[in-house]
C-alpha cells in the first residue's frame, strides 16, 4: 500500500516499531554521581547496544570533578561495566565512548556554561544540523533553580533551530512552599512543555502495566467503584535500612521519599478515570483530578489517619541489625520517620466512602510492593455456620510481577466448608524478552518529547498539597515515631487507623 | 501403561542468559497424544507446587518441523535464543520410516534471582513421514490453546504447514532459504494467499535495523521531501541474501508509492528510479550496506561496520554556475544481534504483528518481474 509523501507524516516510519529519537546531544549535570553511575549512563550503554538511541547523539557530563575528556569516559566505562544489564560489546563500547566529553565546573558558576555553549555548538558543527538539547539535572536539588537560571542567562535554554528539554531529577521540593517556588523558578526560564520531571516508578514496566490492566481488560473495570471495593492497600516496603543515604535520608524520611511521589502516583493509577486518550496531557489531567479530590487532613486530627515509625533493633534475614537512631550519620535527636502509613479519601463519585491506605517503611520484614483491592463481602451468607472472606485483587509490583485473585472454595469432603484460595497469576515471565530499565524508557521518552510519564506541575503541586498538612503536624508534634523492631511489619500503632472491618495484609 | 518419570534437577546448568537452570523430563515410547498432555499437565501441577502455587503466564506457542537427523542444528539455534524462547516448543523430528511415536517432555525453569521463575516447555515428538498428513491431530492435544501458534518448517516440510494450518496463525520461514530467491518470495506469497497465513520472514527480519535507521534519518520534515526524489537505490547484500535485498526494495517501493513497468522502476511522479543490487561479503546474512541518491545530489548511505553501522551524508549546494559539497562519516551505534538475535526478533513478532511485510513482499515480487 503506498502512502503519500505529505510534510507531515514520514512515509518509512510507518509500521516500524518507534522509530529512534531525533538526534540530541544529553546534558548530565551530576554526571559523576551516584544516579548516573549506577542508572542512567548503564541506562544510555543499553540504549546504545539495542540501537535505540539517536542517529547523531553526544553526550557531555557536567560536574565539579577535576576531569578532562579521557579521564571522565574511564569513569563512564567503569560505571556502565559495572552496573549493565547486560555483558558489554566491545565494540558498542568504544563507539558509545566516543560520543561523551566532560566539562568541569560549579553549577552555580558562570565558567561552565561558558565553556559548554562552544561545546554543544561544536557537536552541532560536527553533525551538520541544530541537535535537540536535553539537559538531564541529576544533582542535589538546591542547584536545580540556579542550572535553569544559569542556562536561560547564557541562552541555551532555548532556540528556534531545535528542542530543548530539561529533566529534573526528585524530590521537587520538601514541601508545597518549596514546590511552588521551584516550579515559578523553572518556569521563570522555560516552558511547560520543556520539563520532565522525573519519577523513576512511572518507567517501570509493572506500573505501566496497571493501566493496561484495568483499561485494556472487561474483568476489572465493573468492580472498579465504591458498589463493589471495601478497601485498597498500598504497600512498599524494604527490607533494607537508610544505608549510606543517612545524610539525606533524614532530613527526607519516608513521606516525602516514597509517598509523596511513587505511593501517590499508584494510587493515581489505580483511581483515576480512563483517560479520552492515552496522551501525557489526558493522562496526567485525569491523575491531578484524583490528587485534587483527596480529602484534605486535618492537621489536628492527625492521630486518626497517619502513623509514623521509626525502626529500632531488631533481625533481618537472621542477622542482627541496629536501629535507625544507631545507624551512622544519623543525629541523636531525628525524629524522621522510616514508616508511614496514611488513610486517604478520595472524595468522588466513583470512590466516596472507601478507604485508600498507604504504607511504606524500611526494615520491614521483606521487600515488595503491592496494591491489594479488597471486595465487599457478599451480600448474603448462605453458608450457615462458615465465614466468607471478601474477595481480593492483588497487583504484585515488586520483586515479582504477578495478579492474585483471593476467592472461596469448598474444602473437598461431605460438608460444605469454605476455605479462601489464590489464584496467582504471573504475568511477568510471559513475554518474551527482559523489560528495560525505567530510565532507559524515560531518557528515551524525553528525548522524543513524550511527557506521559512525567510529572506535570499541576500535579506536583497537587501531591503536596496531600503531603503539607501531615507535614505540618508532625512538625508541630515534639514526640518521636512510634517504634518498631527491625524486621516485622512496623509500629503496631498502624491499626489504629484502620476502620472497623479492615485490616492490614500481611507483608 | 503409566508414564516413565525422570527428574533431572541441574541448578548448576546455565542458558545462555547465564542463568541457572532447572529441567524436569518425562520420555515414553508408543505414546498417544492424550498421554502426552496427561503428562504434560502432571509435570505442570509439580511445577505449581514447587514454586509455591503460582503458574507462570504464557504468550506462545512454536511447533517445530524438523528432519530427524538435522534436529541439533535447530535445537541449537532454539537454545541460541535464551530469554526470547517461546513458553511451549513442540519439536517434531521427522523420520523416514518408524513404527509409532515418542515423546518427551522437559520443563526447563530458569532462575533469575528473584521470586519470579521463567519457564519454557519443550515436546520432542518422533513421527515417520506418513504422519506428517495427519500431524495436525497428533499435536493438538500438545499446543496452550488461546495463544500463539507459530510453526516452522525450517527443512521444508511443506506438507505438516499444510497440515497444521488450523491450529497455527503464522508460520516462521527463512525466504531467503529457496534454492532461487524468486522461488522463497513467491513460496512466501503462497502461504499467505493460499492458506491465510501470516508470515514471520527471518530475511526481513534481518534488515529491520536498516528499515528503523533509514527512516529515522528521513524523519526530520527537512529531510522528507527528498523522499519524493529518489534517483538511485544501490543496496549491498551478502552473497546468497539477495532475497534480504529484494525485500528490502520492496519495503521502499512499498512505502514511497513506485510501481513497475516495461522494466523500469517509476516513483509517484513518474520519475524512473534506479535500482542496483551488489554482492558484498561482510560474513553476515542479510544486507551489507544501502546507497540512496536523490535527484538533487544528496546522498546518504549505511553500512555494516564495527558497533553499529557506518552512516556517510553528502549534500550538494547550487548556486549561480557553482556547486559545493560537504560530506559527513559517522557510526550509528548499535550491537550485531547476531542469527540467535534475529531468532528471537521473529519470536516476538508473532506477539506484534508486523504490517509492513505484506506490502514489502507484493511490491518486492513486482519489482523483480520487471527486471
Amino acid at each position: 500500500m503506498s502512502t503519500e509523501i505529505t510534510q507531515d507524516a514520514n512515509p518509512l516510519g510507518e509500521g516500524l516499531d518507534q522509530l529512534p529519537p531525533p538526534s540530541s546531544v544529553l546534558v548530565i549535570f551530576g554526571g559523576t554521581g551516584n544516579l548516573s553511575k549506577l542508572k542512567l549512563l548503564p541506562a544510555l550503554y543499553n540504549l546504545a547496544h539495542d540501537g535505540a538511541l539517536p542517529e547523531r547523539f553526544g553526550l557531555v557530563g557536567v560536574a565539579m570533578d577535576d576531569l578532562d575528556d579521557e579521564g571522565y569516559r574511564a569513569l563512564v566505562e567503569e560505571a556502565i561495566r559495572e552496573h549493565s544489564r547486560r555483558p558489554c560489546d566491545e565494540l558498542v563500547m568504544e563507539t558509545f565512548l566516543s560520543t561523551v566529553s566532560f566539562v568541569s565546573g560549579g553549577f552555580e558558576e558562570d565558567a561552565a556554561y561558558s565553556e559548554l555553549a562552544p561545546r554543544l555548538k561544536a557537536l552541532d558543527d560536527r553533525a551538520g544540523q541544530a541537535l535537540n538539547r536535553v539537559f538531564y539535572l541529576s544533582t542535589a536539588p538546591r542547584f536545580f533553580g540556579p542550572i535553569i537560571e544559569q542556562l536561560g542567562a547564557h541562552g541555551l535554554s532555548d532556540r528556534a533551530e531545535s528542542d530543548v528539554r530539561v529533566i529534573i531529577e526528585k524530590p521537587f521540593g520538601t514541601t508545597k512552599a518549596e514546590a511552588l517556588a521551584l516550579n515559578a523558578r523553572v518556569l521563570g526560564v522555560l516552558r511547560e512543555d520543556q520539563v520532565y520531571r522525573i519519577d523513576h516508578y512511572l518507567g517501570k514496566e509493572t506500573v505501566q502495566n496497571l493501566l493496561a490492566l484495568r483499561f485494556a481488560n472487561g474483568l476489572f473495570e465493573p468492580l472498579w467503584n465504591r458498589n463493589h471495593i471495601q478497601s485498597v492497600q498500598i504497600t512498599a516496603g524494604e527490607s533494607v535500612g537508610v544505608g549510606g543515604r543517612a545524610g539525606y535520608y533524614d532530613t527526607s524520611g519516608a513521606l516525602r521519599d516514597l509517598v509523596q511521589n511513587h505511593l501517590l502516583q499508584l494510587l493515581c493509577n489505580l483511581a483515576m478515570e480512563p483517560p479520552t486518550t492515552f496522551t501525557a496531557d489526558d493522562i496526567r489531567t485525569e491523575k491531578v483530578k484524583v490528587l485534587r479530590a483527596i480529602t484534605p487532613i486535618d492537621p489536628d486530627r492527625i492521630e486518626e489517619v497517619a502513623v509514623r515509625g521509626r525502626y529500632g533493633p531488631g533481625s533481618i534475614g537472621g542477622e542482627d541489625v541496629h536501629g535507625y537512631l544507631e545507624e551512622p550519620d544519623v543525629p541523636e535527636s531525628s525524629t524522621t520517620e522510616t514508616f508511614v502509613a496514611l488513610r486517604l479519601e478520595v472524595d468522588t463519585w466513583r470512590w466516596a466512602g472507601v478507604p485508600f491506605y498507604i504504607r511504606t517503611g524500611k526494615r520491614i520484614s521483606r521487600k515488595l510492593t503491592e496494591i491489594a483491592v479488597t471486595l465487599r463481602p457478599v451480600p448474603h451468607n448462605a453458608f450457615d455456620g462458615t465465614t466468607v472472606e471478601p474477595n481480593q485483587i492483588v497487583f504484585s509490583i515488586q520483586p515479582d510481577e504477578h495478579v492474585s485473585i483471593k476467592l472461596a472454595a469448598k474444602v473437598p469432603g461431605s460438608g460444605m466448608n469454605l476455605r479462601p484460595v489464590t489464584m496467582d497469576f504471573s504475568y511477568g515471565t510471559a513475554f518474551l524478552s527482559a523489560s528495560p530499565e525505567a530510565y532507559e524508557r524515560l531518557v528515551t521518552d524525553a528525548m522524543r518529547g513524550d511527557a506521559t510519564l512525567f510529572t506535570r506541575a499541576d500535579e506536583v503541586e497537587a501531591q503536596w498539597t496531600v503531603m503539607d498538612p501531615i507535614l505540618t503536624a508532625w512538625g508541630r508534634s515534639s514526640g518521636a515515631p512510634d517504634e518498631y523492631p527491625a524486621g516485622t511489619a512496623g509500629p503496631k500503632t498502624a491499626r489504629r487507623i484502620l476502620l472497623p472491618g479492615d485490616r492490614w495484609r500481611a507483608i | 501403561m503409566a508414564p516413565e518419570r525422570t527428574d533431572t534437577a541441574r541448578p548448576g546448568v546455565s542458558n545462555p542468559d547465564g542463568l541457572a537452570v532447572e529441567h524436569t523430563v518425562w520420555q515414553q515410547d508408543d505414546v498417544d497424544p492424550g498421554a502426552v498432555e496427561e503428562a504434560m499437565l502432571a509435570l505442570e501441577r509439580e511445577r505449581f507446587h514447587r514454586a509455591g502455587g503460582k503458574l507462570p503466564a504464557r504468550a506462545l506457542n512454536l511447533v517445530v518441523v524438523v528432519d530427524a537427523d538435522y534436529t541439533g542444528e535447530i535445537v541449537r539455534r532454539l537454545d541460541a535464543v535464551g530469554r526470547n524462547a517461546p513458553s511451549r516448543t513442540v519439536l517434531v523430528r521427522v523420520h523416514g520410516r518408524r513404527k509409532g511415536l515418542s515423546a518427551r517432555v522437559t520443563i526447563a525453569t530458569v532462575h533469575e534471582g528473584t521470586p519470579d521463575e521463567a519457564s519454557t516447555e519443550l515436546v520432542t515428538l518422533d513421527v515417520a513421514e506418513r504422519h506428517l498428513t495427519r500431524l495436525d491431530s497428533i499435536v493438538d492435544p500438545m499446543v496452550m490453546t488461546d495463544v500463539p501458534t507459530l510453526l516452522w518448517a525450517p527443512h521444508g516440510h511443506v506438507v505438516a504447514l499444510e497440515s497444521l494450518g488450523a491450529l497455527g496463525q503464522t508460520v516462521l520461514l527463512d525466504s531467503g532459504d529457496a534454492a532461487e530467491f524468486t522461488a522463497g518470495l513467491d513460496g512466501a506469497q503462497r502461504l499467505i494467499d493460499d492458506h491465510g497465513l501470516s508470515i514471520v520472514d527471518l530475511s526481513w527480519l534481518r534488515a529491520t535495523p536498516w528499515r528503523l535507521r533509514l527512516a529515522a534519518h528521513y524523519e526530520p520534515a527537512q529531510r522528507r521531501a527528498e523522499l519524493r526524489s529518489i534517483a538511485d537505490v544501490q543496496v549491498r547484500h551478502q552473497p546468497g541474501s539477495e532475497t534480504a535485498a529484494w525485500l528490502f526494495l520492496g519495503w521502499l517501493g512499498d512505502r514511497l508509492g513506485w510501481t513497475a513497468e516495461l522494466g523500469r522502476t517509476r516513483d509517484a511522479s513518474g520519475a524512473e528510479v534506479a535500482l542496483r543490487l551488489s554482492p558484498a561479503d561482510v560474513g553476515v546474512q542479510g544486507l551489507a550496506g544501502a546507497t540512496i541518491t536523490s535527484r538533487d545530489g544528496a546522498v546518504f548511505s549505511l553500512d555494516r561496520n564495527r558497533g553499529g553501522l557506518r552512516a556517510s551524508r553528502t549534500d550538494v549546494y547550487s548556486s549561480v554556475g557553482e556547486h559545493t559539497s560537504t560530506e559527513r562519516h559517522w557510526t550509528v551505534l548499535g550491537a550485531s544481534r547476531g542469527e540467535a538475535g534475529v531468532l528471537g526478533r521473529a519470536l516476538r513478532r508473532t506477539l506484534v504483528p508486523d504490517d509492513g511485510y505484506i506490502g514489502a513482499l507484493a511490491t518486492a515480487r513486482r519489482l523483480l518481474s520487471c527486471t
